[in-house]
């Protein structure tokens, strides 16, 4: 998912935000795992008040995948990075390490896009300048991933 | 500012791969459904072959073609091929192409995972088919006579086949949890911006239920079996009365897994149905929100209610009666689901397409099944049904058009969006008729003959039920045959026929029908807007 934030008619600064789609929010995610791990805790905890002890390691590994499962999905469907160009800057910065900004002069701003020959992996979005370049996008998918590249593009143009 | 584009081929990654490594590599849901419904028509005709043989040896008394051992290792075979094998798989190859397509998703939440989920089955496929081989070898030991039950302490002493089994049911449950994740992390978070759970098409909340059923009760499975194995070798004795064990614990944890798995079985052709339905009869699906609720409820009453296949084991009164009121209360969200059925019918302006006069089939002959599992839930009425052949009658109706007809009439229904082209409606309906036709001739007489006290497992009968078994058999034989015209059907519409449109169906609403006929390989890739 790419959209350009609403833009004040003042402002002359552009700011993309960068965030894959998801219907979950973290504590839903949460609830969710908890949820689960309630129920086939309990189910575990039944049969082994009936003798049947050996269903606990089973529930237990189910939980814990499912656990796994569920962080891994969500930890992509959260990243987020903001991209802020003004006049003479690109800022990128993300939602989960707001301070590590990086900033790049807009006039030796160059943007790469690698594509796997093989197509067996997801292309990779790089900007950057002067053999310094952070990858941006890679919890898009490949369109998603090309409409921010675009969007990059006009978005520095167009200052 | 200059900006580069290293691109090797601009639609590169819009391109299916090609060769061998396409399939054994893909990550792409598209083609895991593809393996997943071929898996399952292969393991179908496999489970159908050895009914086949079932029907063949009791088409007269006495002992022809099968010694008992060999016709119960069968009877096992035939069961855990169906269930696991076709039916299961067959329910994921719809879910693998249909989810995502569905919910507006690019594709499953976990690709990698489901890839894994589904070549572990035909691991286990060797394994639950060397269970059946092995006894044949020198050494090889008994052959499985427990039926697909597996109980214990019969299951204890059958030879080293039966640690093969638990393996493949390992193995199998391996890649039902797996899916099962999978499915419930796509469904709740990988919708379009927009679809709400009570605007999710009715096929995801069936899958979402089913997940969920899957994921409570495939570890207790697990457990029993492993507790099995640890019988069979470790020296414990968990089933085993001599020391200190209860073979009836077994059954406990069997069928916590064995009853909801019937619902495992069912939900995802009930979900189908709610699409054909509704397509055929140009209506809306009647009382999407009820039909949800159904479902909810027929999952959770269908968690509790175990031990109705324990009765004779001698349980206390209070427990049977418990069992009994909770079984007969499941017909409650069950028949709401069948009146919601009827109800979109009603007053529609229906076409009978077949998927159509599959959904139609479906609602009579699953009914009647339902009705019959009414009687058995009757704790005296089902201590003389028990093991009887009526209960072979009763499943039968239950888990063929419940299951089987719902996955061929979500094949029939979704065949042109998957190959963009229209199967051949004629031989369709041809196959519809032949199909259920034989399967009524096959299974109704065996309700007479369980009524008349035909048991069920047994090579042999007495000459007094010889006529209704002929006719079953014969109508076994008509209805496995049948089948070689649904595969002709399929290759026949893979190969070519008219060209299929986006919305192959007049009728046909929601996300999937708004993409080609067949969709490109990458879809949905950036997510629809749902209002």
């Amino acid at each position: 998912m790419v959209f350009r934030a609403p833009q004040n008619s003042n402002s002359d600064e552009a700011v993309l935000v960068v965030q894959p789609n998801r219907s979950l929010t973290w504590n839903q995610s949460k609830w969710l795992f908890l949820l689960l791990a309630l129920c086939i805790g309990l189910v575990g905890l039944y049969f082994f008040s009936l003798g049947a002890w050996l269903v606990l390691p089973f529930t237990g590994l189910e939980i814990c995948i499912i656990g796994i499962a569920i962080y891994c999905h969500s930890f992509c469907a959260h990243s987020q990075e903001i991209i802020h160009i003004d006049d003479t800057y690109v800022r990128v910065s993300d939602n989960r390490n707001r301070q590590a900004v990086k900033c790049f002069h807009k006039a030796w701003l160059t943007i790469v896009q690698n594509h796997d020959p093989k197509g067996w992996y997801p292309s990779r979005l790089l900007i950057g300048s002067h053999g310094e370049y952070i990858e941006v996008g890679k919890n898009l998918l490949e369109d998603e991933r090309e409409m921010l590249a675009n969007n990059l593009r006009n978005a520095i143009e167009g200052f | 500012m200059s900006t580069t584009t290293l691109t090797h081929d601009e639609a590169h990654h819009h391109e299916a791969p090609k060769g061998w490594k396409r399939w054994l590599f893909s990550t792409n849901h598209k083609d895991i459904g593809t393996l997943y419904l071929f898996f399952a028509l292969i393991m179908l005709f496999l489970g159908g072959a050895s009914a086949m043989l079932i029907r063949m040896e009791l088409f007269q008394p006495g002992i022809q073609l099968l010694d008992p051992d060999l016709y119960n290792n069968l009877v096992t075979n035939h069961a855990l091929i169906m269930i696991f094998g076709a039916v299961m798989p067959a329910a994921a190859g719809l879910a693998n192409w249909m989810i995502p397509m569905m919910i507006g998703a690019p594709d499953m939440a976990l690709p990698r995972m489901n890839n894994l989920s589904f070549w572990v089955l035909p691991a286990a496929a060797t394994m639950l088919i060397l269970s059946f081989v092995v006894p044949f070898f020198p050494g090889g030991g008994t052959q499985i006579n427990t039926g697909w039950t597996i109980y214990p302490p019969l299951s204890v002493q059958v030879g080293m086949s039966m640690d093969f089994l638990i393996f493949a049911i390992h193995l199998l449950g391996i890649s039902s949890v797996l899916a099962s994740i999978n499915i419930i992390v796509t469904l709740l978070n990988m919708r379009a911006p927009g679809m709400t759970l009570m605007k999710m098409p009715m096929f995801c909340w069936t899958w979402l239920v089913t997940a969920f059923l899957l994921i409570l009760v495939i570890p207790v499975l697990a457990g029993g079996v492993t507790m099995l194995l640890f019988d069979r070798h470790f020296g414990t004795s968990f089933f085993d009365a001599a020391g200190g064990g209860d073979p009836v614990l077994f059954q406990h944890l069997f069928w916590f897994f064995g009853h909801p798995e019937v619902y495992i079985l069912l939900l995802p052709s009930i979900g189908v149905l709610s699409h054909v339905i509704p397509t055929f009869a140009r209506k809306p699906l009647f009382g999407y929100k009820s039909m949800v609720g159904a479902m909810l409820a027929v999952a959770t009453i269908g968690m509790v209610v175990w031990a109705h296949h324990q009765y004779t084991v001698g349980m206390s009164l209070g427990a049977v009666t418990y069992f009994m009121i909770g079984t007969i209360l499941i017909s409650i969200p069950v028949g709401l689901m069948v009146f919601n059925f009827i109800a979109t019918m009603w007053r529609g302006a229906m076409t009978f397409e077949t998927p159509m006069l599959f959904a139609v089939g479906i609602v009579l002959m699953f009914t009647f099944g339902g009705l019959s599992g009414v009687m058995l839930a009757v704790v005296p009425a089902d201590m003389q049904y028990h093991d009887s052949m009526f209960v072979v009658a009763h499943f039968h109706y239950v888990l063929m058009p419940g299951a089987v007809f719902g996955l061929f009439a979500g094949v029939f229904y979704w065949l042109p969006k998957w190959t963009g082209h229209m199967y051949d409606e004629k031989l369709g309906k041809l196959f519809f008729w032949t199909n259920v036709i034989s399967f009524n001739i096959t299974f109704f007489p065996q309700h007479f003959l369980g009524l008349a006290g035909m048991p069920r497992r047994i090579v042999d009968y007495n000459m007094i039920f010889t006529e209704f078994n002929v006719i079953s058999s014969i109508g076994a034989m008509i209805f496995g045959l049948s089948h070689l015209l649904f595969l002709y059907i399929i290759f026949k519409t893979i190969r070519g026929g008219k060209k299929a449109e986006g919305r192959s169906w007049e009728g046909a609403k929601g996300l999937e029908w708004e993409l080609d006929s067949p969709p490109a390989f990458h879809t949905w890739t950036v997510a629809p807007q749902i209002k």
